[in-house]
């Protein structure tokens, strides 16, 4: 039984993984966060603007970037395997957005 | 006796100093351009030769690699088909050898789908039923991913996440995506791909797919083309094979690479005709303008 739950509680791991980028650079050491359901998983991107990070269940989620003094989001799904995801920050009328490549 | 007057000016003692000289300067010219043309020869035919010798090579290559596939194939789908003689997990191993060394020559969906119906049929236990799934799964989107790297370095990809909804599950309300549009060789086109509806159980979308392929510069935009066409897209669509074809031997196909209950990861690779799979000819028309617009360059 006890088993049986590890397993399923293995099988319910997510990652997601690609890069950030605003206008033509990669957004390097920028704060990256999942947050699928209640719980929130931190990351920060790396030296050449990428990032990996594991969530603890799989299924909707929404990946949050800290930006200029604000957090922009957009919704992803997390599966049971790793996802590549790549994002763009977008300005329009002044108003910034996080979207996928 | 009398001397002889001296009168041999300066230019007929130049030419005396020079008369031997200019047949020895011929001399060497003519050597020299013997020379120089004799080693350009011989490393034309050099060249040549290399070329000759690279080229039967690669033709043997290909002759004895096209037997050994031939072979392969053959013993492979022969005994696909045998249920008696090989259990399920032979027929995956098969259905594995197949995918991975033929993918982008034939169309493996009829094959994939029927390995799918003998699981489901099949009177294995459950977890061992959901293993033989995955496995195929994982093998339909290796499959896929292979394709997809080859295909975008030709190309253009983008990628889409799809929230499913209940409207979008129970096919009420269609989810248009974001528009995109794509230049490649010279040809801009936009695309417009809507979901129709969302099947978690199979792992399918109905998805319709507009094209609008703008008119070349300087023509009215009345010109501009308009084509749809409609669609399901599973993990066993594998874009090579099942893509659509456009003018300007170009093709588009859409993937689903991931889905679950909560949503599905949707990709759209626009890419050249001649990245498409091997069983696919192009049109005459098309070889016959390549042929132009290669013979007009520099």
């Amino acid at each position: 039984m006890l088993s049986l739950l590890l397993v399923l509680t293995r099988l319910s791991f997510g990652e997601i993984f690609g890069d950030i980028k605003a206008g033509d650079r990669y957004l390097t050491m920028a704060d990256v966060s999942l947050t699928c359901g209640t719980e929130t998983v931190v990351a920060k991107t790396d030296s050449v603007g990428s990032f990996r990070i594991r969530s603890k269940a799989n299924g909707k989620c929404r990946v949050s970037l800290k930006w200029k003094e604000q957090t922009i989001g957009v919704d992803v799904v997390v599966f049971d395997r790793p996802t590549r995801y790549r994002f763009s920050v977008e300005e329009v009328d002044g108003k910034s957005s996080l979207k996928r490549l | 006796m009398t001397a002889e007057p001296d009168d041999k000016d300066r230019w007929d003692k130049l030419a005396i100093i020079l008369a031997p000289v200019g047949g020895l300067l011929t001399a060497v010219a003519v050597a020299t351009l013997g020379f120089t043309g004799s080693r350009a020869l011989e490393r034309q035919q050099s060249s040549e030769a290399k070329l000759r010798l690279y080229s039967e090579l690669m033709s043997r290559r290909e002759e004895s690699e096209a037997t050994l596939r031939k072979e392969m194939f053959q013993s492979i789908i022969g005994s696909f088909f045998d249920q008696s003689a090989s259990s399920l997990d032979v027929r995956l191993l098969k259905m594995e050898l197949l995918a991975q060394n033929f993918h982008e020559a034939l169309n493996l969906t009829p094959l994939f789908v029927y390995l799918k119906r003998d699981i489901a049929q099949s009177n294995s236990s459950g977890p061992q039923r959901r293993g033989y799934e995955n496995r195929l799964a994982t093998l339909a989107r290796e499959v896929v991913r292979k394709q997809l790297i080859v295909l975008e370095a030709a190309g253009h990809r983008r990628d889409w996440t799809l929230l499913l909804s209940d409207s979008l599950l129970d096919g009420s309300k269609s989810e248009p995506l974001e528009d995109v549009s794509q230049t490649l060789d010279g040809v801009t086109r936009r695309f417009r791909l809507t979901v129709l509806r969302a099947d978690t159980a199979q792992r399918e979308l109905r998805v319709s797919l507009e094209i609008e392929t703008k008119a070349g510069p300087g023509t009215a935009e009345s010109n501009d083309s308009r084509s749809a066409v409609e669609f399901d897209v599973g993990f066993f669509s594998s874009p090579m094979i099942d893509n659509t074809r456009l003018s300007d031997d170009q093709r588009v196909a859409v993937v689903l690479t991931d889905m679950n209950e909560a949503g599905a990861n949707l990709s759209l690779v626009y890419f050249p005709g001649s990245r498409a799979s091997l069983r696919e000819k192009p049109y005459y028309e098309e070889i016959l303008r390549k042929l132009a617009d290669t013979a007009g360059r520099p």
